[in-house]
């Protein structure tokens, strides 16, 4: 399979007052086309930040990013809207409420990126692949007149995924797309999604912190913690055999399941000039040791397709003893 | 059997807006033990808040109340009397709000918001009422309380947030803790580890506990009761294994099948057709009628039973799963 989206070495740092916050910290990662590969970690741990380099909103550091066979790292964020690369990596928002401008029909919200991108269609020919989209996700004409506030959430959440898909993107970047839905319209998107990657054969960078929506609609998943992956394994052997420390306890607090690891303990780390030699779970991880103050672990090879980032990973039996 | 810690009892609220009556609530009964967890379960706009809110007479003056009966222990609130409320509200029955940044006071330091409570209710002040406050701190394993006392709510984390607004409500020793989405919006270690410590506290203290959540797996974890709401009325009330095992309202088995914790693949993940009705509309006895594969006529006209499929397991439905249940489990 060749790969839809490379991402190597990738480093994202924001310069605050008390130093450089290393948001992305050296990520490599492969796409293939037609995979949907999950993004899950908490809430500052640089997921949505690595998900807005890499759909080119903004600008990396360091590293590059490879679409296609086109390095698209090297276009600088304000200008890539303008090429056609846009064309190829798209991305639906988190909320469909904020991500949808209020004052366009959903008609012309979709239309929108067709004006800017596809030039050479025709009016006639723009409008129409706006139906073709719309019925694509499900989206009944008659409700292509109306205003976002005239819609549903699950009905804004379509009108979001029709505006990513009217370019035929290769890659869809999707961050948190149904974590402002009720269960039950979620069952409704992610059925759409999985639906639309079969039937368009298009590759998902899926962004999430829930790990049990992830675990239904991704091949594989990277596991992020204080801007570095952890982990990064096939999704069923990720959920049934974690290697990492912080993946097991990660899995562990989903509410509904068993426990078998203790809870974490203390908060991440700041990531802020953080010591390079040093694991970035270390003083939260129960397995820790001497060495992980020393030396940080590199993400290795623990299994065929299965790597991982841990001087001290679970093993087979996944029951976490300490050392 | 002594009488329950909290009884509600058919507790109906509208609001009036511009658009014609919401009728938010009808007709909701429910009951705490001591000691009790019970969870409030549904989708959003389902009316859980709303319950809490009517209970605590928070909502504000567009909202009419009614209930025939709302009592705490031998203390009758069913009036709405705001002396009696007050009385109540803090000391006897404690509340933690969704999104603790927002809840709490940003200009006022944490440590000086819960020595306001403890000289509210308990009276005490000064170097007592900050020994106090120390304590409520180190109770809720905030690290470093003395540090953390002049800290404001924008210096600490949404979990610590939370944590403090747990020791505020905790610090006057209530006998019931309402818990309106305590979790909303923390991580799921955050939340894991906030959950643990509303546990173990209310194990401590004999406290019973009102959890309000749209989140299935949570309430299965940390509550022995459920009662399920869909558009203001409480569809089906168990004990959660019982709930899980045979749901028998179309509704609760729907949102286990669309909650991901529960189902295997994708695959078995089915969505609930249909969204809640307009509570504006007069609306048939049997609000999910719209949504149900198992509507008959009879749900469009005959008021909605109650019926018990055993002591604790309560159905609002005419054609309720207890025939089907066996043929569904093989």
């Amino acid at each position: 399979m060749s790969a839809a989206l490379d991402i190597s070495h990738l480093e994202k740092h924001f310069p605050t007052k008390t130093g450089l916050l290393h948001a992305v910290d050296g990520v490599t990662l492969s796409i293939a086309a037609g995979e949907s590969v999950g993004l899950v970690g908490e809430s500052g741990c640089g997921k949505s930040t690595l998900a807005r380099v890499v759909a080119r909103l903004i600008d990396s550091t360091s590293g590059r990013i490879t679409c296609a066979g086109a390095d698209i790292g090297a276009i600088p964020a304000r200008r890539f809207g303008t090429t056609a690369h846009r064309a190829r990596i798209q991305v639906v928002f988190q909320d469909p409420t904020d991500s949808l401008n209020p004052h366009l029909r959903a008609q012309d919200s979709i239309l929108d990126p067709l004006k800017r991108l596809r030039g050479d269609l025709s009016r006639e020919a723009r409008r129409r692949r706006v139906r073709e989209v719309a019925a694509q996700c499900g989206l009944p004409e008659a409700l292509l007149d109306r205003y976002p506030h005239q819609l549903s959430g699950g009905q804004k959440a379509r009108v979001g995924i029709a505006r990513a898909l009217a370019v035929e993107p290769q890659i869809l970047i999707l961050d948190e797309p149904t974590s402002a839905l009720d269960v039950s319209v979620q069952a409704v998107i992610l059925h759409l999604l999985a639906e639309l990657r079969a039937r368009l054969g298009i590759s998902y960078l899926f962004v999430s912190h829930d790990l049990n929506v992830v675990r239904l609609v991704c091949d594989r998943v990277a596991v992020m913690y204080l801007g570095k992956i952890v982990e990064l394994a096939p999704t069923e052997a990720l959920f049934t055999a974690p290697q990492h420390p912080y993946t097991a306890a990660l899995l562990d607090a989903i509410p509904g399941k068993a426990r078998r690891h203790p809870r974490l303990e203390g908060e991440p780390s700041s990531p802020i000039a953080p010591d390079p030699n040093v694991c970035r779970f270390a003083g939260r991880c129960p397995r820790g040791s001497e060495l992980c103050r020393s030396a940080a672990p590199n993400l290795a090879p623990h299994a065929p397709g299965h790597r991982v980032a841990c001087h001290h990973p679970l093993g087979t039996s996944a029951t976490m003893v300490a050392p | 059997m002594s009488a329950p810690l909290l009884d509600v009892q058919n507790l109906s609220v509208r609001f009036r807006t511009r658009d014609g009556i919401v009728h938010a609530l009808d007709r909701v009964g429910f009951s705490i033990e001591r000691r009790e967890s019970l969870a409030l379960v549904g989708e959003s706009g389902s009316g859980k808040s709303v319950s809490a809110f009517a209970v605590m007479g928070l909502l504000g003056p567009a909202a009419e109340v009614t209930a025939s009966r709302i009592a705490l222990d031998d203390t009758d609130l069913t009036g709405g009397d705001p002396a009696a409320l007050q009385r109540v509200r803090g000391a006897r029955v404690a509340m933690v709000f969704q999104n603790a940044r927002a809840a709490l006071n940003p200009i006022r330091t944490i440590g000086r918001q819960l020595m306001d409570v403890i000289t509210r209710h308990h009276g005490i002040k000064g170097p007592a009422a900050r020994n106090a406050a120390l304590d409520a701190l180190a109770q809720v394993r905030i690290p470093d309380p003395a540090g953390r006392f002049e800290a404001y709510p924008f210096e600490i984390s949404g979990g610590m947030c939370q944590r403090v607004m747990i020791a505020i409500a905790l610090a006057c020793q209530p006998e019931l803790l309402i818990a309106d989405e305590p979790t909303t919006g923390l991580d799921v270690t955050t939340q894991a580890a906030i959950m643990d410590l509303i546990d173990a506290l209310a194990d401590a203290r004999g406290m019973a506990t009102l959890l309000i959540t749209h989140d299935l797996g949570l309430a299965r974890d940390h509550c022995g009761r459920i009662a399920v709401m869909h558009a203001g009325h409480i569809v089906e009330t168990g004990q959660t294994e019982a709930l899980f095992a045979a749901p028998a309202h179309p509704y609760t088995a729907g949102l286990i099948a669309a909650t991901p914790t529960e189902v295997s693949s994708l695959a078995a993940l089915s969505p609930i057709e249909g969204g809640l009705p307009d509570l504006r509309q007069a609306l048939p006895p049997c609000r999910f009628s719209a949504r149900c594969a198992r509507k008959s006529k009879v749900c469009g006209e005959a008021p909605l039973p109650r019926t018990a499929l055993s002591d604790s397991h309560v159905v609002a439905c005419h054609h309720p799963a207890v025939l089907t249940k066996t043929r569904a489990l093989a």
